[in-house]
């Protein structure tokens, strides 16, 4: 699009922006009911699964078109009332009965955000042409707009959906522009600053929960903050309330009525797990990855005739991409040959494996009174004289090495010092990681290598946006399958244990390590 | 006279648009008043992706084209010798290679000696040792000698730079090309024309005249009459053997690597002006930056800022007025 062309679409004429702000006690009843069984779980134990997961319902109600659906106290563990009421007490199984009461009803009666949308939609149809309407949500939330419409007659196509930065910016002028809960530049359901800062549509149409705030600056310029595009718009208000019969005896403690459900999670995060900061990759079916931001990712691109294959950072994946995993191996040659050199690790290996089968009493009350102060004495000293690949198995400490070379197997290693062992415990492990380095280097040059040459297969593999796997096996020795997840989002604000990093998981699980709300 | 008009991808405007024009004027009002040891930082917040930061180089060219000495004749002889020295000292550290680029062929030379008033140049090709039967020996013959003087000096250029003056007419710029901006205050000095300048530096996201970055320049065209001239010509992004440049252009991935001395260095995007900010710290920086770039960047740059501005102070001054419609928004600072 041409900047003049946009210049002169924002020109200096107010736009519209209506907010239709929604009413309803039973939704404002879940949303009490869930932030009073999360506060009582969270009180306890901030790291429990359901928590975890009733924040997340709660999120999404807020933003999503989604119905709120019926198993996820069960799923969380809260679906058996005895079982809660042992475990959390009396209130919190009374809670999670009005919660699923509530939801049923909810669920019976209908959603009153989504009907206004439709209904409000529906009605500026009459003016407006259908491709004129776009809707901003997550990519996984198109079909249930879809469907939402589809029972008005009203037949929406991937054109009608915005998902990403580059998709907004990749689009015409348009009339409408809607959007479902706060605007939020930071955290779950954000969306970038630029639909206020930089309209390319006439009408704003905003979507919300009542007693939900968008977020503070919002329609400021990312940089010069002084300049606010808010004031470019024409706010109106709707106020949409109704009201169903619907027994409401939940808590009445103020902390869970009235408040904003991101700032009411944002003060009870879950418990900070030490970890690193990462980003979440969404893939589809509810699945996702942690990676680490500056991580070096093998990616896939599709083109228009033929995709590419590259290596790209974490934080620099799109939608669109596809991320590769795959569990290929390759023969690179005998690594444990070392085991003939390190021959004063036979040694006192030997000794070792003497005293545990003859002395095994003995040998662990030397090691405990050595000072060798490990939990699993016993398993530990099975680990140490087990000889397989390349490296030596042996303490990890330096000084727990000592001890055991100088209080527990003093003539083990006859005229040589147990530095000079422990150089060699060194020297193995050093080994051991360079041939890791090396063989996985080459697995990764003979993957892209393989798949650069094979891209048309892959390109034809990939002719619906969803997950396809590849099997690959050469003549150098590397087999394998390779697996191509399409990229759905990407969210920053994570932290977590980087074992938990590269491994894909359900959604509900790693949204538990989300620290930014 | 004829009106000034506007293309932007092939589609032609009735007249200079607002946005594109008051850019221009940005460029050619900065260094308006400006004291060299106040530097000077702008942001200019763009709606979208644009070709903002080339339109203000153009101001600034244009002004440059005003200025006596926005050219590189001056200290250019003081230049070579301190290039001299350096290569001298350590012959390890740069080529030393200047070109004689008077002569056709645009030999090559490289420096020998020479005092503070002369710099003596060999062929480039010669050879200290050469082989006889076999063995290495000290070449017999001395070198092809060549004398810099400040009086020739303007006909001799670095390798790898534009010449510092043309007397080739079809190496210089056109005078009429820079003309049509009702604005402009002062007439053209005509020795500009033929001088190459390389006080102002536009960092983009492309080189070569085939990247997106620079077809997007070059489809900026303006019209006067019969007349047609791209920006990318206008900022001289492209100029062959002989022909005199106006302006340094620097890719942000190469940006490290530029060790020149600019007064105002104008960054295209987020990357180019955390990136300027930090390598051209003597310089005046302006940032052109596109509020649809990924929320990151723009992160930092809010960071940067915000970093900095103790030794800075927000200004209102004239230099970088400008009409400009309100879905961009600026910020100006200078030092304290």
């Amino acid at each position: 699009m041409q900047t003049t062309e946009l210049m002169d679409f924002i020109g200096t004429d107010k736009r519209d922006f209506d907010v239709y702000l929604v009413d309803s006690n039973i939704v404002n009843s879940l949303r009490k009911e869930i932030r009073y069984i999360y506060s009582r779980i969270f009180e306890t134990d901030s790291e429990n699964i359901a928590a975890g997961i009733l924040r997340l319902q709660l999120l999404k109600l807020q933003t999503s078109p989604s119905e709120l659906p019926t198993n996820f106290l069960a799923e969380s563990g809260l679906g058996n009332k005895i079982k809660v009421q042992a475990v959390w007490g009396t209130d919190v199984a009374l809670s999670c009965g009005r919660l699923e009461k509530g939801i049923e009803v909810y669920r019976e009666k209908g959603s009153l955000l989504t009907e206004t949308l439709v209904d409000v939609v529906t009605k500026h149809l009459e003016d407006c042409p259908l491709e004129e309407i776009k809707i901003w949500c997550h990519k996984n939330e198109v079909e249930v707009f879809q469907s939402l419409f589809a029972d008005y007659d009203v037949y929406l196509e991937a054109n009608n959906f915005i998902s990403s930065l580059a998709e907004y910016k990749a689009s015409a002028t348009f009339e409408m522009l809607v959007r479902i809960g706060p605007l939020r530049s930071q955290g779950w359901s954000k969306t970038p600053k630029v639909i206020l800062s930089s309209p390319r549509y006439n009408q704003l149409l905003q979507f919300i929960w009542s007693g939900s705030f968008d977020e503070e600056g919002f329609g400021a310029d990312p940089i010069i903050v002084d300049s606010n595009y808010l004031e470019q718009f024409s706010r109106t208000e709707h106020s949409v309330k109704k009201h169903i019969e619907y027994v409401d005896e939940g808590p009445v403690d103020e902390i869970y009525s009235e408040v904003d459900d991101f700032i009411f999670l944002k003060e009870r995060p879950m418990k900070a797990v030490a970890g690193s900061s990462c980003i979440l990759v969404e893939l589809p079916n509810d699945i996702g990855v942690l990676l680490a931001p500056n991580a070096s990712q093998l990616i896939y691109k599709c083109g228009n005739n033929t995709g590419l294959i590259f290596y790209q950072k974490a934080n620099e994946l799109e939608n669109g991409s596809f991320i590769l995993t795959h569990n290929m191996e390759i023969d690179v040659g005998d690594s444990s040959s070392g085991n003939d050199c390190w021959k004063l690790a036979k040694l006192w290996k030997k000794a070792l494996n003497e005293m545990y089968k003859h002395q095994y009493q003995y040998l662990i009350m030397k090691m405990e009174a050595a000072g060798i102060n490990l939990k699993g004495l016993d398993r530990a000293a099975q680990k140490w004289v087990q000889f397989d690949g390349g490296v030596i198995c042996g303490p990890l400490s330096k000084r727990h090495f000592q001890l055991l070379i100088e209080a527990v197997l003093p003539t083990s290693l006859g005229d040589y010092s147990w530095r000079q062992a422990w150089r060699e415990i060194e020297e193995s492990r050093v080994q051991a990681i360079k041939d890791g380095r090396i063989e996985s280097s080459i697995i990764n040059e003979e993957l892209v290598d393989y798949l650069t040459t094979n891209i048309r297969n892959i390109t034809d593999l990939c002719d619906e946006w969803s997950l396809f796997s590849h099997d690959v096996c050469l003549h150098s020795g590397l087999v394998g399958t390779v697996k191509f997840y399409p990229v759905i989002s990407v969210s920053d604000g994570f932290n977590a244990p980087i074992e938990k990093f590269g491994e894909v998981e359900s959604l509900v699980s790693l949204e538990r390590f989300r620290t930014n709300i | 006279m004829s009106r000034l008009t506007f293309m932007e991808r092939g589609k032609l405007c009735d007249k200079l648009p607002q946005w594109a024009d008051g850019l221009i004027q940005l460029g050619y009002n900065w260094s308006r008043g400006r004291a060299p040891w106040k530097r000077r930082i702008g942001v200019i917040s763009m709606p979208c992706s644009s070709v903002g930061a080339p339109l203000i180089a153009l101001g600034a060219v244009r002004k440059d084209l005003e200025r006596d000495n926005a050219n590189n004749i001056y200290g250019h002889f003081e230049s070579l010798c301190r290039a001299r020295d350096v290569y001298l000292a350590d012959k390890s550290n740069s080529k030393g290679v200047v070109i004689d680029s008077s002569t056709p062929k645009h030999k090559k030379w490289k420096f020998f000696g020479g005092s503070s008033s002369e710099i003596s140049v060999i062929d480039s090709s010669y050879k200290e040792e050469v082989r006889r039967k076999g063995v290495l020996v000290p070449n017999p013959n001395g070198p092809c000698k060549r004398f810099i003087t400040e009086g020739n000096s303007r006909c001799w250029k670095f390798e790898g730079e534009q010449v510092v003056e043309t007397s080739d007419l079809q190496s210089q710029i056109l005078k009429e090309d820079y003309s049509g901006f009702p604005w402009a205050e002062e007439a053209i000095k005509d020795v500009n024309l033929s001088r190459s300048y390389s006080g102002l530096l536009l960092v983009g996201d492309g080189e070569g005249f085939e990247t997106k970055y620079m077809q997007e320049v070059y489809s900026i065209k303006f019209i006067k009459g019969e007349q047609s001239v791209s920006l990318g010509k206008l900022l001289t992004l492209h100029p062959k053997g002989s022909d005199i440049s106006r302006l340094v252009f620097s890719n942000h991935k190469a940006i490290e690597y530029y060790k020149g001395s600019h007064y105002l260095v104008i960054a295209d995007g987020g990357s180019s002006f955390l990136k300027a900010l930090s390598c051209f710290k003597e310089s005046d920086v302006l940032g052109v930056i596109s509020r649809d770039e990924p929320t990151q960047t723009l992160e930092s740059i809010a960071s940067k800022l915000a970093e900095i501005r103790r030794y800075y102070r927000d200004t209102d001054a004239e230099w970088h007025s400008y009409d400009a419609p309100p879905s961009i928004s600026s910020l100006f600072m200078e030092g304290v």
